[in-house]
């Protein structure tokens, strides 16, 4: 039986890491970073993440590439939410690691997106190169090769209870925006 | 703009520096500006709070003809009045300011929270918010 899901996660893994489709999802001036990322002096195409997807649908990578505010976060979760298993996500930036410089003062931006989605790679500086963001794709893909189909299970089982216990607030009040209910 | 002239009109007002403040009738004031002297387009409109419970609200008029400034300014308290009959773009940037300082525009069509989700309590930019809605406990 191990033979068989040893041989089976080799191919999977293999096929996974060698196409993660990131979605297109820049938020501020780390953006502008991964724009270069992709263009051809650093060329994300070398390590087979250069199709990046308008739609979540079809992503397998979350570049999480800019500060993410209350008002943000309802779509950040829902955009991760709509990703297929399995689904990766790397947390670019400063702001999005742990709130970067608005951690102290602001009101309005989370302090880590890890508050809301599970995170696979941490890539701080403000804003990261875009070496630093290719060594994160690169790191990913090694996690990505020591994978099991039987963890990956538990992982993501894991983190969707996870989920439903600390974001109950921003789908309710995501639910709350939708209907047009005005609260205050 | 001649300045006498208004003065005659408008007593309730001084300058200080190159800005105009009024005291009360703010719409009436706004109109006649741009109706006799030819400010047809508003810039901005400014607020800020300085700590004494009043927001001072600063509208930049701008003249196409002379093209040049002008700035009225008032202090209001929790309420105003809204200019958005005379200029339509007023509406967005007094929204922006209901939404951040708390000031409610009396005859605004639309006015709700801009920038803020409207799940928010409280306006961040007062000097006396404070952060303490538990709702939010998840993202200390």
């Amino acid at each position: 039986m191990n033979v068989i899901v040893t041989s089976i996660d080799y191919i999977l893994n293999w096929s996974r890491a060698n196409s993660l489709w990131p979605l297109t999802f820049a938020t501020s001036c780390c953006g502008i970073e991964m724009m270069q990322t992709v263009a051809s002096n650093n060329d994300i195409a070398r390590f087979g993440s250069e199709v990046f997807r308008g739609s979540p649908r079809q992503a397998d990578l979350l570049i999480c590439a800019g500060t993410i505010t209350h008002k943000m976060a309802p779509a950040l979760l829902r955009l991760y939410e709509q990703m297929p298993e399995p689904k990766y996500v790397i947390a670019m930036g400063a702001c999005t690691c742990g709130g970067g410089m608005f951690a102290d003062t602001s009101y309005s931006v989370i302090k880590g997106i890890d508050k809301i989605i599970p995170v696979d790679i941490y890539l701080p500086m403000c804003p990261p190169k875009p070496e630093s963001l290719l060594d994160a794709i690169r790191k990913l893909q090694k996690e990505i090769r020591k994978e099991s189909i039987l963890e990956r299970k538990k992982f993501t089982n894991k983190h969707t209870s996870n989920l439903t216990e600390s974001c109950g607030l921003l789908t309710d009040e995501f639910n709350v925006t939708k209907l047009g209910v005005l609260e205050n | 703009m001649n300045w006498t002239e208004f003065q005659n009109i408008f007593k309730d007002c001084r300058l200080e520096g190159e800005k105009i403040v009024i005291n009360s009738d703010l719409l009436k004031t706004i109109e006649f500006i741009k109706t006799n002297y030819h400010f047809e387009m508003l810039k901005e409109i400014i607020a800020s709070d300085n700590g004494d419970g009043n927001v001072e609200l600063t509208y930049r008029l701008f003249s196409l003809e002379d093209e040049e400034d002008l700035l009225i300014s008032i202090n209001v308290q929790d309420e105003a009045e809204s200019i958005s009959s005379i200029f339509e773009s007023a509406v967005a940037d007094e929204k922006e300011i209901f939404d951040l300082f708390g000031v409610k525009f009396i005859g605004n069509p639309e006015l709700k929270r801009l920038y803020m989700p409207e799940y928010w309590k409280g306006h961040p930019l007062r000097k006396d918010y404070k952060e303490d809605d538990e709702r939010l406990n998840w993202n200390e």
